[in-house]
């Protein structure tokens, strides 16, 4: 466990970095509520640049409130993937997730979510790491026909009732 | 339970938590990762 949480500081994601031109962006949902920023992790790139092994990424937006260790879990993987992606705060304790406006976005009124470029929503943290994982090293022998395709956002949402309780709720089960 | 508002979960649900720690424990002994040899969405997902 130590080696992995060692491997993992290295890599800490920070809700700081330094913003980029994002290219194209779009004028969805919540944009009159919630301000957003452009952020590359670990990278200068001014375009949605591929990770190892990716084909095509698309723009991604995701719905993030700092604090939560869901959220953490989207950030650290699209710092890892080297993932240029647009973070929209949403501060959970000052009610942004229960306006309707972001009822709109996630009915269950929970972060993170991940906006695809078509305007998908995919939520539930473990879906978001499915999806953003295949094709890459850290979901190995899950092949990915094109990042962010419709199919892989349809996977993700037809997933998400089984990401609804995390391992550890199971692991009496196991 | 964040809110104090139902303290009598926090007992219970801790137990269910230490028993899904224990059983990670055990499967982490002698090994750097939850699979495989290198990091992956497995280990992130543990994050929270």
């Amino acid at each position: 466990m130590t080696a992995l949480f060692g491997f993992v500081a290295h890599h800490l994601p920070t809700a700081n970095a330094s913003p980029v031109a994002c290219g194209r962006r779009t004028n969805r949902s919540a944009k009159t509520r919630f301000s957003s920023e452009s952020l590359a992790v670990g990278s200068d790139r001014l375009n949605h640049g591929a990770g190892p092994g990716r084909s095509s990424p698309q723009p991604v937006r995701l719905y993030d409130y700092p604090a939560s260790g869901n959220c953490y879990k989207a950030r650290l993987l699209l710092a890892l993937l080297d993932q240029p992606y647009e973070r929209v705060p949403v501060d959970t304790f000052a009610g942004d997730t229960l306006t309707t406006e972001f009822g709109r976005l996630n009915p269950a009124r929970e972060t993170p979510i991940l906006e695809l470029d078509g305007g998908e929503m995919i939520v539930q943290s473990n879906a978001v790491l499915w999806y953003l994982g295949e094709g890459s090293e850290y979901l190995p022998g899950v092949p990915r026909p094109g990042l962010g395709g419709p199919m892989a956002a349809l996977r993700a949402g037809v997933d998400r009732p089984r990401y609804w309780c995390c391992p550890i709720l199971h692991a009496d089960r196991t | 339970m964040l809110t104090g508002r139902n303290p009598e979960l926090v007992a219970p649900r801790r137990e269910h938590g230490e028993k899904g720690l224990d059983l990670l424990e055990m499967r982490m002994t002698g090994r750097n990762f939850l699979v495989g040899d290198s990091l992956s969405i497995a280990d992130i997902s543990l994050f929270a």
